[in-house]
Parts: structure tokens; C-alpha cells; sequence
């Protein structure tokens, strides 16, 4: 062997040792203690979508929607899971039941659900006399309707991973990882839907304070044909009873990823500030700060339970390059009709003013009154305190004052009502304090809270073919359908908090109409104690055979008025502003019980152009006064 | 006899490099989280209970074998002149000290980070992830220098032996 292949044979072993040292030296991580080798992370990927001032109301829509929407998930797998005593719901009613008798593996017999549709409900459990770590349930929906006020399709899928406190009271923790599969819930004219899986964690261990937690790697959700997903989401939810008398004071934490589609990516979002709310009303503080790529950002900033401004970053150099003031029904998705052909000028504003009111007063008189049938001395609340349970005929109920009320229906139990009792009623001159009603209503209960003798809180969907309602010398009549929420509280003065919700109503009074889509009104309403004082907020969309086009309002103030006025007068506080299709609007700011000033903005500059001060009493108020 | 004897002073060298080898494999099998090796990650899910056979000696055990062997192992390869056994351990430092340093985050972060991990090339894909996931041991630093440095002495006492 000469030296030049020497020389190579020994380079080549050089170089082969040198290249095994490094790769073995790599191979096992640098030799040190845990300083080896760990798996790749993947690199980190941020969110996709950028935000810009064209897409940030979208984004912050579509965020809004879908933290929603995993709450309703979570409450929709609480009613029909925890049981309550007296509660009689899907599961909850098997709960009570089969917890207490079925063998393990015990599988029910296909049951009828209330109103249509059926449920298959299969249950593996450890121990019959309890719920166990480990149990299982698997429910199979068939568009079941139990009276809940959604009609639910799909496969629940839960295994009980935590338990605490015993679930037939009102302290216990209850953890449950949760597989929803195809779920598809219609509630009224909309559809929800949900694939994926989650850990929900219901916690009363502090009651009256309790906490719902849902967290999940994905869940896809749906509603109205909007689909997102949430990623690495961690969303809390904690209800407090007692700060104000009869509400619950809500508190939201949310943090996750959202992806959509219909938006072109994925964003970060995160509460920089909790969310507040009390009772069924939109929260009134908290900010969500959403990312998207390159540091982009809307930050979501609570108002008040109508306002929200939307700070826009499109560069990410942390200043807000666009301020975009919206409402919580826009950035909730609830469908406002477009308003369209309508212009406001100082021709147009006093018959518009004249219209509005009406509507508003109307809206507010005819559904206000379905939940206050309840109390005691009215014909539902006498119907409750009979012996009266399943189908029952015609009852002819006498009005405390004079008149009857015609009742007939359905009912579960008797001496009280539960979800999916129905009534049907039909008034003759029926008077019950400073209410006199004629004509008829349907109401569907989807549920119903009552301590005996004290306070009592009803939801429900409520029919008014035609109602004619007669209250402090104004009359009014309702026909269409809406649901309702009345929350009477029998406190040191009284209180009544109640709420209803529109697609579709008509409002009579002196013998004109206005028709009202998308509409709500909630009020609290202070009684026992004279004058009876409300405070009332208003928005939707309204239509009048008097004037052109359609015109959208919403309470900027809340009005305050009392409630037993002699039907000239108005509310003398609070503030409405309708807006027309040209952006012109018209701001009717209450002065005085008697007095109210129309403040125009021609071209919707948010400057003012015209202030046109007027009185109920000139705004047509007289037409509704009782004839 | 002397044949038999001449053969095993010979291997001695060798030898001692394959069993400070093995030494160190052993602590791999033995006392460390197969997640965090590389090698022994695709049967991660075979191992069992940690032995922790060598104690607090394993956090630097390993360094100290690598460098023994791939010394001793290189002044083989190069010759056993006075030249070569300084060389040997000398080159190799310079590598394990090379790779040590990559490791620390001011040069990783450096030279590294900024590259995406490489899911197509297991060899560059590796290299991202030792630079990246590991972290600098000055610990490991003095063992390697310690096995260069006895390397070195086991070469040189070997040669002046008759």
C-alpha cells in the first residue's frame, strides 16, 4: 500500500470518525442531564386572519356568536342533565329516576319526548344509587321537543369525570366531558348546531353563586349558517344571585382561538376585562381583545347592555387606526330587517315621532301583560292554585275586579306550572286592577320558577291573535307572537323585571298600526308603592301605513314614566333614537312628562340641524286614549 | 503467550474506547427519559421505571465516555506518534465544544432559531432540534475536556510501556 492511499485511508477514517462522534453527539442531545432531545414543537402558528376597519364588525360578530353559543351548549346540556327537585326535563326527569333504580348497563326504552320527536337514552353507571365517576350517558335525539322551547336533534355523549355534593340539591360540582355529535337545536325560526367535544364543569359548591366552565381542543358551532370553530377554548361563566333583588348577576371569562371560513381564518380572542351583565339583559361592561395576524386587533369595548365600540389596529403599532360604534343586537347577529326608504326631515319627523310612540308604548303594554297573568289573582295564577293537571277544558275564571277569563290548556301538575303547559285564554272585559283586557292569548310555558307566596318567573312564547289592552286610559291591541321573560318580585316595594322579544308584531291604537320586526322591550317596573314607576328600553324595526319606508329605533337613554299616567303624558326621562335608510335620524329626548324635543340630523353627521320641541299631547297621543 | 499478550496491549486502547462507549449508552438506557433522547424516542414507549443506576455521575458520565472514546479513537486512526495522541484529544474538544456552545440560547437563537425546523430533512430537522430543545452544560464542557485530557495520559502511558 503505497502512502498516498495511506494517507486517504487515513483521512477517510478521520473524517468517518469525526462525522459519527458529531451524529451520535446529536443523536443523544449533547450528553448533559435533560438537555437531550425533546420532539420538535411544532413552530408556533399564529392566527391567519388579518383584521382589518372592512372585516373587524365581522370578526367581532362572528366572536360574539360563537362565546355565545358554547354558553347556550353548555346550558342546553345542564337543563337537560342536572335535576332539580320538581324539575321534569329529558334527562334531568331520568336522572332523579333511573339514578335512584336502574341496574348498571341499564338502557331505557325509546321515550316519546312532550311535544313530538324522541329521545334514546342509554346509561352505564357504577352505582344505581348515585352518580359516579366513570357513569355514563348517551343520548340520541330525534327531533325532540320537550317543551324546553327548542326542538333538539343528535347525539349527546357524556361521561361523568367529576362529582361533588349531591346534584338533587342546589350545592354540588359536577364535571362531565361532553361529545356532541350532529346536534342541531331550532329554536323559533333559528338553528344552532354543534360537532365536537368539551369538558363542562357546572359548580354551585358557593351557591347562590355558581359556575359554568366549558373547555375544549375543538368544537365547531353553528348558527343560522354561520360555522366556526373553537380551538384551545376556556370559557367561564359565573352567575351570582341576590346582588340585585331578583336577577342574577352574570360574569363571563373567554379565552380561544376562533377559525371560520366565511371570515378567511383564524383569530386569538381574550376577555382584557370580564363581561358583566345582570338578569337576561346584554352585558354592560368588559372588553374582548381579538388578534389576528401581524399583530392586528379589534378590541371589543362594552358601553353599556346596548352600545359597543370596536377599536380597530389593522397594523399592529398599538394605536386604534378605526372606531366603529355598533350595538350589541348587531354584533349578536339578531337579524335586523334593512331599513329602507325612509328619510327624516322636519315634514317627516312629527308624524314619525307620532308613530314611534305608539309603537313603543304599544309593544311595551301588550306583552308586558302575559307574564302579570300569573299573579295570584289573575286567571292563570288562579288556575294554578286549583287542583287542575293534564288536559283540561274550558274554565271560566272570574276577574277580581269584573269580567271572566275563558282558560282551557294543558298542565303537568297541579298547583304550580312546568315546562310545556299550555294555555289558552280569552278575556271578556276582564279588569284586574288598572288592567282591563279583551280578546285572546296562547301561551306556552318553556318554564316556570314559583316560591309559594313570594315571587315567581315565568318564560314562555305567548300567541295575541288579538289582545286589547286597556292600562292608565290608553288602549292598545297586540296580534302576533313573541316570547317573554317576567320576573315578579314580592320585595320590601315590588319589582318586576320583565322582557319580550319579536320577529314579526302589530300594534293598534286609535285606529292606527305599526307593524314592529325584530323587536324587544324590557322594563322594570317598581310597584307597590305610588306613582308606579318604569324604566323601559326599546329597539327593532318599524313599518306605518303613515309614512314611507321603515326606520329603525333603539333606547339610547332608558325611558321612565308612570305607569297609571291618564294617557296624556309620556315619559319624562330617557332618550330614542330612530333612524331612517338615508342615515338621517331623529333623536326624541323626553323633557318633562308632558314635553318632548325632537333633535333631527338631516344627513346623519351626528351634527344636529333641527330641535323641534312638542308635547305627548301634539305627538297624537290622544288616539290611543281609550275611545 | 507473548502473542496473546502483545494482542490484548493492543486492543487495550480500543477496547477501553468501545467500553466507555457502551458506559455511556448505558446511562442513556438506564437512568434517562427516553422522551429526551433522540435515539431511543421511537421506544419510548417500552421503557420502563428510571434506574438511576449512576447517579448524580449520569448528568455528565455520557459527555465524559463520548469524548474519552472518540479521542482515543482518532489517535488511533492518526497514529501513535506524540503528534497525534496531542491532536486527537485536541480536535475533538474542539468539536464537542463546538456542539456544546450551539447549544447555549445567545448562539442558538443566533444561528438557529430563525430557521424553520426542516420536517423533510431528518438530518437538518435534527440538528434544529439538538440546537434549539438542548441547552448549554458547562458541566458538559468540563467532562468532555476531562475525557480528552485522560484520553491523552491512557494513549501516552500506553506507548511508553514496553
Amino acid at each position: 500500500m503505497n502512502a498516498v492511499m495511506k494517507k486517504g485511508l487515513r483521512s477517510f477514517a478521520i473524517a468517518g470518525l469525526l462525522a459519527v462522534g458529531i451524529a451520535t453527539t446529536i443523536a443523544t442531545g449533547g450528553s448533559g442531564s435533560d438537555d437531550g432531545f425533546t420532539p420538535p414543537p411544532p413552530p408556533p402558528v399564529g392566527p391567519t386572519l388579518n383584521i382589518t376597519a372592512a372585516n373587524g364588525s365581522e370578526v367581532a360578530s362572528a366572536v360574539v356568536i360563537a362565546i355565545g353559543l358554547s354558553f347556550d351548549f353548555g346550558d342546553i346540556t345542564d337543563q337537560n342533565i342536572v335535576a332539580r327537585p320538581g324539575d321534569v326535563q329529558m334527562l334531568a326527569k331520568g336522572t332523579a329516576g333511573f339514578y335512584k333504580s336502574l341496574p348498571p348497563g341499564y338502557q331505557l326504552a325509546l321515550e316519546n319526548c312532550a311535544n313530538g320527536g324522541t329521545v334514546d337514552v342509554t346509561i352505564n353507571q357504577a352505582n344505581v344509587n348515585t352518580i359516579t365517576v366513570g357513569d355514563r350517558i348517551v343520548a340520541v335525539f330525534v327531533d325532540c321537543d320537550d317543551g324546553l322551547g327548542y326542538v333538539i336533534s343528535g347525539t349527546v355523549d357524556i361521561t361523568i369525570a367529576a362529582v361533588q355534593g349531591d346534584i338533587l340539591t342546589n350545592i354540588f360540582l359536577l364535571g362531565m366531558d361532553i361529545v356532541m355529535t350532529d346536534i342541531v337545536i331550532t329554536e323559533g325560526a333559528s338553528t344552532m348546531t354543534a360537532d365536537g367535544d368539551f369538558t363542562l364543569t357546572l359548580d354551585s359548591l358557593n351557591f347562590p353563586r355558581t359556575r359554568m366552565s366549558l373547555s375544549g381542543t375543538e368544537l365547531e358551532v353553528g348558527s343560522d349558517g354561520m360555522i366556526v370553530t373553537l380551538a384551545d377554548f376556556d370559557h367561564a361563566l359565573q352567575l351570582e344571585f341576590g346582588v340585585y333583588p331578583g336577577v342574577e348577576v352574570l360574569v363571563a371569562d373567554v379565552s380561544g382561538r376562533l377559525t371560520s371560513s366565511l371570515l378567511g381564518g383564524s383569530v386569538d380572542y381574550e376577555t382584557t376585562l370580564s363581561i358583566e351583565a345582570v338578569g337576561d339583559d346584554d352585558p354592560y361592561v368588559g372588553e374582548i381583545l381579538i388578534s389576528g395576524a401581524d399583530d392586528s386587533s379589534v378590541r371589543i369595548v362594552i358601553i353599556d347592555n346596548s352600545h359597543i365600540q370596536l377599536e380597530v389596529d389593522e397594523d399592529g403599532d398599538g394605536t386604534v387606526d378605526e372606531f366603529i360604534d355598533t350595538t350589541w343586537a348587531e354584533l349578536n347577529g339578531r337579524q335586523t330587517p334593512p331599513v329602507t326608504d325612509s328619510t327624516i326631515n322636519s315634514e317627516t319627523a312629527p308624524i314619525l315621532a307620532r308613530e314611534m310612540f305608539n309603537a313603543v308604548t304599544g309593544f311595551g303594554s301588550v306583552t308586558i301583560t302575559a307574564g302579570a297573568q300569573f299573579v295570584p289573582v289573575a286567571p292563570f295564577g288562579q288556575i294554578d292554585a286549583m287542583d287542575v293537571s293534564g288536559d283540561f277544558a274550558a274554565l271560566q275564571i272570574p276577574c277580581n275586579l269584573s269580567g271572566t277569563a275563558t282558560v282551557s290548556g294543558s298542565k303537568a301538575v297541579t298547583n304550580t306550572y312546568s315546562s310545556g303547559d299550555n294555555l289558552n285564554a280569552t278575556f271578556d272585559a276582564c279588569l284586574r286592577g288598572g288592567e282591563k283586557l279583551d280578546g285572546s292569548m296562547g301561551v306556552s310555558i318553556a318554564s316556570f320558577d314559583e316560591t309559594p307566596g313570594d315571587a315567581y318567573v315565568v318564560s314562555a312564547s305567548v300567541d295575541e291573535s288579538s289582545l286589547r289592552r286597556v292600562f292608565g286610559g290608553a288602549c292598545f291591541s297586540g296580534i302576533g307572537t313573541f316570547e317573554t321573560n317576567y320576573d315578579f318580585m314580592f320585595t320590601t316595594t315590588g319589582l318586576i323585571y320583565a322582557n319580550s322579544s319579536t320577529t314579526d308584531f302589530n300594534v293598534w291604537a286609535g285606529g292606527r298600526s305599526q307593524q314592529l320586526t325584530a323587536a324587544s322591550v324590557s322594563a322594570q317596573i317598581t310597584v307597590g308603592q305610588q306613582p308606579v314607576v318604569v324604566t323601559r328600553e326599546s329597539s327593532g324595526v318599524m313599518t306605518s301605513p303613515d309614512i314611507t319606508g321603515s326606520f329603525s329605533y333603539q333606547s339610547v337613554i332608558p325611558d321612565e314614566f308612570y305607569a297609571d299616567d291618564d294617557g296624556t303624558t309620556g315619559p319624562y326621562a330617557g332618550e330614542l333614537l330612530v333612524t331612517a335608510a338615508d342615515n338621517s335620524s331623529m333623536r326624541m329626548v323626553a323633557v318633562d312628562e308632558f314635553n318632548v324635543r325632537l333633535d333631527l340630523d338631516y344627513n346623519g353627521d351626528g351634527m344636529i340641524d333641527t330641535s323641534m320641541p312638542t308635547t305627548y299631547a301634539a305627538l297624537g297621543y290622544d288616539d290611543f286614549i281609550c275611545q | 503467550m507473548q502473542i496473546g499478550q502483545a494482542a490484548a496491549q493492543r486492543l487495550a486502547l480500543p477496547g477501553s474506547a468501545l467500553l466507555a462507549l457502551l458506559v455511556g449508552t448505558t446511562v442513556y438506557l438506564l437512568d434517562r427519559d427516553w422522551q429526551t433522547v433522540q435515539f431511543l424516542v421511537p421506544f419510548a414507549a417500552l421503557q420502563g421505571e428510571q434506574a438511576n443506576l449512576f447517579g448524580f455521575l449520569g448528568n455528565v458520565l455520557p459527555a465524559f465516555c463520548h469524548a474519552y472514546a472518540f479521542s482515543l479513537l482518532l489517535i488511533l486512526v492518526l497514529g501513535r506518534t506524540p503528534r497525534a495522541r496531542l491532536l486527537g484529544p485536541l480536535a475533538w474538544f474542539a468539536v464537542a465544544a463546538s456542539l456544546e456552545i450551539l447549544q447555549a440560547e445567545s448562539i442558538s437563537s443566533l444561528l438557529v432559531s430563525p430557521l424553520v425546523p426542516h420536517p423533510d430533512s431528518p438530518v437538518l430537522g435534527s440538528v434544529f432540534s439538538y440546537a434549539v430543545n438542548g441547552y448549554f452544560d458547562p458541566g458538559d464542557l468540563l467532562a468532555a475536556g476531562l475525557g480528552c485530557v485522560v484520553a491523552l495520559l491512557a494513549a501516552s502511558v500506553r506507548e511508553k510501556k514496553p
